[in-house]
């Protein structure tokens, strides 16, 4: 039997939600630097008004839950996934004051899309939005990109509980052996990445004959929006809007990057950079995108849509990488994606952002390590089933070192893969009850559960309520991978039955 | 002097390390890319 949740767990957790969401009325403030420098005094009023009022909330549950404990599994778990809840909830305030949304519940959704680094965009207006506001959105994708809790971890929960919540947040390697420094190299290789890849931008749109200002706002915005896979842009046209190969190509690299695992990170970066080759879930990872952009191929034999090759490799290529690693970037229209593209190519595309990119990263969707081991898991069946009974088979595989593939690695694998398919259908078969054609309802659900942001057209500040919160829920479950909210929902029940 | 070259030697696989990483994407995109594009090539031509 499950124990129940007593008044000690709730403490624990509301304890460490006040301090999260005090922390958020701090990082509120840096938006502020942006509308002041920019000359945005209507937007900085808001972000203080925003900061207060999460200051002000935390302070009283802080004052109220003061006792600082160890959580356990069950406490550490619950407050992730409310603490997701709790930064939409929070973060969604400065977006509903912009006046760009045509509800809170249309705030609340831009908001969990971009902690969620999804990328579906509810906003009205974005090309005339001020620099504050759009800021804040690309701004949310990165921290929650990095990790709501990962940020936290850096800044303030200690001791045991820290292990309990990174885990909560579908990160279960520990690249070294403290968490808190595996927090910190986190942030040692976002930042590093951040001056790299914002400076080639920064040269790039430079070139193109944009201000300076301006330059230097798209290409940080475009980094932290491409580094953490979320898909946001400053702009409605997403990547269109630049019409440039070489944003497309420095795009790719950064988004790429993004959906590496940071333990591959940590291994390059500390003297063995061959684990970028002989890593397993890199080697799927290049099978994978070689077998769908193929699939995509052989979708346009009959239909080409396409002015000629080139511009059909550059868009179709684009489109499968940017959905593979969850970024959800398009260099086409969303019309383009409606009308133009042929069932098999849409299909190519599904699996990709399905599949999603590699583990303990910025990615979402099923991960590429759980594919592979999957498919382990088989071979290694088969070979038990055509070996002698004496035989002793053991599948082997290298992912920062060598691990050999045990019962457990399966099992885990296959509950997770099971649990997004059945999220991804569910949420396909709702979206056809709200009256729209089943594989643009698949392709919106996978994209909003896999965290990608790639849209066929569903996705508008006109589509039902309803389908704005199973959406919602869908970015929720997919970026936690299930576990820590079917925790807090186990909480939630237990608080309301009798013990 | 030893805590000097510690500190040396970290920088310097950092360095090795973002290079590789910077790379590795474009060679291994490129050369993804140009497999797929002669699958694809490849397909059309037999058509």
């Amino acid at each position: 039997m499950i124990p129940h949740f007593s008044r000690e767990d709730v403490s624990s957790i509301l304890h460490y939600l006040g301090r999260l969401i005090y922390g958020m009325g701090i990082v509120m403030l840096v938006p502020v630097f942006v509308g002041v420098i920019n000359m945005e005094w209507a937007p900085s009023i808001d972000f203080i008004l925003s900061s207060l009022i999460c200051l002000c909330a935390g302070s009283l549950i802080l004052l109220k839950f003061n006792e600082e404990r160890d959580l356990n599994w069950r406490q550490g778990m619950s407050l992730v996934a409310l603490s997701w809840v709790m930064a939409m909830f929070f973060g969604a305030i400065p977006l509903y004051l912009s006046g760009h949304y045509n509800s809170y519940l249309d705030s609340l959704f831009e908001a969990m899309s971009a902690f969620a680094t999804t990328g579906l965009v509810l906003v009205n207006n974005v090309d005339h939005m001020a620099y504050a506001y759009n800021f804040w959105r690309h701004f949310m994708c990165f921290i929650g990109g990095q990790g709501i809790i990962l940020v936290a971890l850096t800044l303030f929960v200690k001791g045991g509980s820290a292990f309990k919540v990174y885990v909560g947040e579908a990160r279960e390697e520990k690249i070294m052996p403290n968490i808190i420094q595996t927090a910190r190299f986190i942030w040692l290789v976002s930042l590093t990445y951040l001056v790299i890849g914002t400076s080639i931008l920064l040269f790039i749109n430079l070139l193109r004959d944009i201000s300076p200002g301006r330059a230097l706002f798209h290409s940080i915005c475009l980094f932290m929006s491409g580094w953490d896979t979320a898909g946001f842009a400053v702009q409605s046209q997403n990547i269109l809007y630049y019409h440039s190969p070489a944003i497309e190509i420095v795009t790719a690299m950064i988004f790429l990057l993004g959906a590496v695992n940071f333990g591959v990170h940590y291994a390059v970066w500390t003297g063995r950079p061959h684990e970028l080759v002989r890593n397993f879930e890199l080697k799927v990872y290049m099978f994978s995108i070689l077998a769908l952009f193929s699939l995509v191929c052989i979708g346009f034999i009959m239909q080409f849509p396409f002015p000629g090759y080139v511009p059909f490799f550059r868009k179709a290529f684009y489109q499968l990488i940017s959905a593979h690693t969850g970024v959800g970037y398009s260099n086409i229209t969303v019309q383009h994606f409606l009308y133009f593209w042929p069932p098999l190519a849409l299909l190519g595309i599904i699996l990709a952002m399905g599949l999603g990119g590699s583990s303990s990263s910025t990615a979402g969707g099923i991960k590429i390590l759980r594919i592979g081991l999957f498919f382990k898991g088989i071979k290694k069946e088969i070979r038990i089933l055509t070996s002698p009974e004496s035989a002793v088979i053991v599948e082997r595989f290298h992912h920062i070192r060598d691990i050999s593939v045990e019962d457990n690695h399966i099992k885990m694998s296959a509950i997770i893969i099971i649990l997004y398919v059945a999220v991804y259908l569910a949420g396909g078969v709702i979206g056809s009850f709200y009256g729209y054609p089943f594989l643009p309802a698949l392709f919106e659900s996978v994209s909003a559960t896999a965290n990608v942001g790639l849209s066929m057209g569903i996705t508008s500040p006109l589509m039902p309520n309803g389908l704005k919160i199973v959406y919602i829920m869908q970015m929720w479950l997919g970026r936690l991978e299930f576990i820590s909210v079917f925790v807090l929902f186990k909480f939630i029940l237990s608080l309301k039955s009798p013990q | 002097m030893e805590r000097l070259l510690k500190y040396l030697r970290i920088t310097y696989r950092w360095i090795i390390g973002v290079t590789f990483e910077l790379i590795y994407p474009f060679i291994t995109f490129s050369a993804a890319a140009i497999v797929c594009f002669l699958i694809y090539m490849a397909v059309i031509i037999k058509k």
